[in-house]
């Protein structure tokens, strides 16, 4: 009787196995490329990122495939198959493949049912750079709002891993919002970040002060300090000060303007508490904005704009991308301004100058004009070659919707890059190896683990990402409290 | 062993605490209940489960999956009354008192928790988690054995203080929720079973003692409720809700019995006339009291007042406007919520403009909730086959909509120049320059675009 109990068990289990296993079977062969979402195909990766999951996705973006079979196979390696509702690879395994296949590529073959009928597509290549990436980014996760703002925070997100954590959120001090955390060369140890609101500050975190929270408004400032950049020593950072205002469109097409009517730029020295200025960062008759030091610390780029009233000649200010020389030993600047980028001579747009750390390239964002080309969807990415002045041809960055904020990782080999282009208004942060000769590659979508539900069903944009080279250490909520005086 | 007039008298009583709350919600404060429902967004799927998963959060989720079923006030209204009436029964059964005489007492915990509920920022977990832990409680009395009785009260009372353990926004909208919201509740259910317990049974006239009882408890219950109920607010509420639900007629109505008190509730009686094609005519109804921020509100940043003014600017054609501020109202909501109604409406006006993607989204959302499921789905379907003008309000919209960009001017004589510059047919902002131009001196009229 027991035996007779045990055979049945067995059996139950054994169809109930079976029941559970799905194949995709007799599927026919088509020549066309899978229709995954996010596309990575063609991407190249870095060989230590995590698992690009992936699902099917029809013409509409709506039917997820009801069932695929994903095969990954490198020159070599075990080959990885997984079958499910999306491609969901295991890290370990993904990680394994990439590490034997690093410098080459791998293959991958889709077969799907769609609507109940089964697809062998062409299968593609994902290429692997011996490149690694950083440890992670750091981003701004809010909703693409107008004047009110909810749940919003600071957080960072592991490359190898789809561990997310916050730094810092609103929830911290009611009514609070936070912006501009920038790290030093991706280094956590130096760390400035903006908390607005009646508590409000800036907290500044050294290896050599600690953190420290100041109230940065002066006498002589416009206004707190806003748009940050460490000196590469981390001796010094620049601030722009900006008196900013938003106004709204009427038409279909735009939403937001966000315009300064006045703006300068100022380098604070956290280790003498002091504030170095230079008339001809401070005049009346210019905007000037977006600091950003050279690689070697001697050569401060930022954005000017002719001044123009606002709202009034919102559509004239077009900035230019210039630099002025940057003493670190005796923190004085230079006698003059050179501009690199003169953008508004051919009536565009250029800002957010990032130079790569290891002195090439600069790139910026181009638009047609304004300070804040998030609500530009002309706005794309432009790169220059700082050692001949040229222009590098980097439109494979760029989408028929906004491309804004980017970064460059520790190697100056990938940049993480902020785009529209999924949907036309939730902000998705993409990546791209640049090779030292300035060529980059189709960006990919940083990765999740089940990215079809993830990107489709998040209300949040991924706002000024910056890569780490490791975890981010910040105070306490309880230290941040009292440092801001919201106990 | 409870006699059979007791009997009577006992269902009779909780019957009729059934009815009045039914009432209570259905006609007295159906705004209020309204509102819960609105700014929230209970999704139906497994990521919004395991959002939940944490002390105090499941709470949450009860009183959100409760809460959506305030899109209908008689359900709402329903389901509210059976969970008061559920805290009523619970609390006379763990008193065990065999002291029928004070059976009018055990309605004491529900109508404190109604009296608190009249504040609108206490949400429908507060009444969710009472009937939870008074359930347990007259579980555990109920069961015999000392051991096991003890072990079940163990092992129930640390999955409720994992299910409902207090955190923030856990039970109240706003940042800092008062004592009181938890108090009230707790204290009188522990008070009235000491009393239900101990106080001595009248053995003279004990129908008499029942009937004093009864009058007390009910006239000190709707004392407590009256006290606590934000009756401006509701007034407001109920205009919202009707104008949500495009019960144009009914605001009309509405505002000639009984009046207009505050001029966001204005916005809306102004807009049901102008849709009604009668502001013109009506311009005593709430133009002329509540003046030109009744025809184009300012928002001046109170949470939930942002959706009147898209409300008028939806109507009028200015759509951008409409979903910025309905955006507004989506993001101010207190305790970070999602609101379904937000959503909706974000969703039309994104397809309005031709979003298609962004409404997508937004329509996705709605497609796991009870209530928006089938109407998401139709939207869907709309963008699908880019079938967009079937819906009347979307083809009015945009063909009214101004295909010219300019930055939004806070001058309102210039707003509605706009809108008729645009298209001539805008019938509803032909009828606000009427009602504007009443207002404001000659040279101040929008014949003309200033700017």
């Amino acid at each position: 009787m027991h035996r007779i109990h045990t055979i049945t068990t067995y059996i139950v289990l054994l169809f109930m196995l079976l029941a559970c296993s799905h194949h995709v079977e007799n599927a026919e062969q088509t020549d066309t490329l899978p229709p995954i979402y996010p596309d990575y195909i063609g991407v190249t990766i870095p060989c230590n990122i995590a698992p690009l999951n992936f699902g099917i996705l029809d013409t509409d973006s709506t039917d997820r495939a009801d069932h695929m079979q994903v095969t990954l196979k490198g020159s070599t390696g075990e080959p990885i198959i997984v079958e499910g509702e999306y491609a969901d690879f295991p890290i370990d395994r993904w990680q394994q493949l990439l590490r034997a296949n690093a410098g080459d590529s791998i293959m991958v073959s889709v077969v799907a049912e769609v609507g109940g009928k089964p697809i062998a597509y062409r299968p593609f290549h994902i290429h692997i750079s011996k490149d690694t990436i950083d440890y992670g980014v750091t981003y701004r996760r809010i909703a693409p709002g107008y004047e009110v703002y909810s749940k919003m925070g600071i957080y960072e997100r592991s490359l190898n891993t789809f561990e997310e954590k916050a730094i810092v959120e609103n929830s911290l001090i009611t009514g609070m919002c936070v912006n501009c955390h920038t790290v030093c060369r991706t280094n956590p140890a130096h760390q400035s970040l903006h908390i607005r609101g009646e508590h409000g500050g800036t907290m500044l975190i050294t290896p050599s002060e600690g953190a420290e929270y100041l109230h940065t408004k002066t006498d002589t400032t416009l206004s707190q300090f806003v748009y940050p950049y460490w000196h590469p020593t981390g001796k010094y950072i620049a601030y722009s000060t900006n008196k900013t205002k938003q106004y709204f469109h009427e038409g279909r097409d735009k939403r937001i303007e966000v315009a300064d009517v006045a703006s300068d730029i100022l380098i604070y020295s956290p280790g003498t508490h002091t504030i170095i200025t230079s008339p001809l960062l401070q005049g009346d008759e210019a905007f000037e904005t977006f600091p950003a030091f050279s690689a070697d610390g001697r050569t401060l780029y930022f954005c000017r704009a002719d001044a123009r009233s606002v709202p009034e000649q919102y559509k004239d200010v077009k900035y230019d991308i210039c630099s002025i020389a940057f003493d670190p030993a005796t923190a004085q600047f230079g006698d003059h301004i050179d501009t690199l980028i003169h953008a508004s001579a051919e009536g565009k747009n250029a800002v957010f100058p990032r130079p790569s750390y290891d002195g090439r390239y600069l790139m910026y964002t181009l638009s047609d004009y304004g300070t804040f080309p998030i609500w530009h969807k002309e706005a794309d990415l432009r790169m220059v070659d700082l050692l001949t002045n040229e222009d590098i041809t980097i439109d494979i960055l760029n989408s028929d919707d906004t491309e804004s904020f980017h970064n460059w990782s520790s190697t100056s080999r990938w940049v993480v890059l902020s785009s529209r282009r999924d949907d036309g208004l939730y902000t998705r942060l993409y990546f791209s190896h640049i090779d030292e000769k300035g060529r980059a590659t189709k960006p990919f979508m940083l990765p999740q683990s089940n990215p079809a539900r993830f990107y489709r069903e998040s209300i949040y944009s991924y706002n000024v990402p910056d890569f780490i080279t490791s975890p981010v250490i910040v105070p306490s909520k309880k230290e941040m409290k009292e440092g801001l005086g919201a106990n | 062993m409870t006699s059979r007039p007791s009997h009577y008298i006992q269902a009779a009583l909780s019957v009729l605490f059934f009815i009045a709350v039914f009432c209570f919600y259905t006609f007295a404060y159906s705004g209020h209940m309204a509102m819960q429902e609105q700014f929230q967004l209970w999704l139906c799927t497994s990521d919004y489960l395991q959002e939940h998963l944490y002390a105090g959060g499941l709470i949450v989720y009860m009183g959100e999956w409760v809460a959506q079923f305030f899109y209908s006030p008689v359900i709402g209204a329903t389901i509210l009354a059976a969970i008061l009436l559920g805290i009523q029964a619970n609390t006379w059964q763990i008193s065990r008192s065999k002291n029928h005489v004070l059976y009018p007492l055990s309605f004491i915990p529900s109508i404190c928790t109604l009296a608190v509920m009249t504040d609108g920022n206490v949400l429908t977990s507060l009444p969710v988690g009472m009937l939870l832990w008074t359930s347990a409680i007259a579980l555990i009395c109920s069961i015999r054995g000392k051991g096991f009785k003890y072990a079940c009260a163990i092992v129930i009372f640390i999955l409720l203080g994992y299910i409902s353990t207090p955190s923030q926004y856990s039970y109240y909208r706003q940042a800092e929720m008062p004592a009181s919201v938890m108090l009230i509740p707790i204290l009188s259910a522990l008070f009235t079973d000491i009393a239900l317990r101990f106080l001595p049974s009248s053995k003279k006239s004990p129908a008499i003692t029942n009937a004093i009882l009864t009058i007390v408890v009910a006239i000190a219950g709707w004392a407590s409720i009256a006290s606590g109920m934000e009756t401006d607010e509701e007034h407001f509420l109920r205009y919202d809700q009707m104008a949500r639900h495009e019960r144009w007629d009914d605001i009309i109505n509405k505002a000639r019995n009984e009046g207009v008190h505050d001029t966001y509730s204005a916005v809306y009686v102004n807009i049901a006339l102008a849709i009604k094609g009668q502001l013109a005519d009506n311009l005593s109804l709430a133009v002329a009291p509540h003046g030109v921020n009744s025809l184009l509100p300012e928002y001046r940043g109170e949470w939930h007042k942002a959706l009147p003014v898209a409300e008028a600017f939806y109507y009028l054609g200015m759509v951008n406007t409409a979903q910025r501020y309905t955006f507004n109202a989506h993001e101010a909501i207190p305790n970070m919520n999602k609101s379904a109604r937000c959503f909706k409406r974000l969703a039309e006006t994104n397809i309005i403009n031709g979003h298609y993607e962004v409404a997508r989204k937004y329509l996705q959302l709605l497609s796991h909730t009870l209530f928006y499921r089938t109407w998401a789905e139709k939207a869907l379907e709309c963008i699908e086959h880019r079938n967009i003008d079937v819906h009347p309000m979307w083809h009015y919209l945009r063909t009214v909509q101004t295909d010219d960009d300019y930055l939004f001017s806070s001058k309102r004589g210039v707003q509605l120049a706009s809108l008729i510059k645009a298209n001539k047919d805008n019938y509803i902002a032909s009828q606000y320059i009427v009602a504007y131009s009443s207002l404001v001196p000659t040279t101040d009229r929008p014949t003309s675009n200033k700017e």
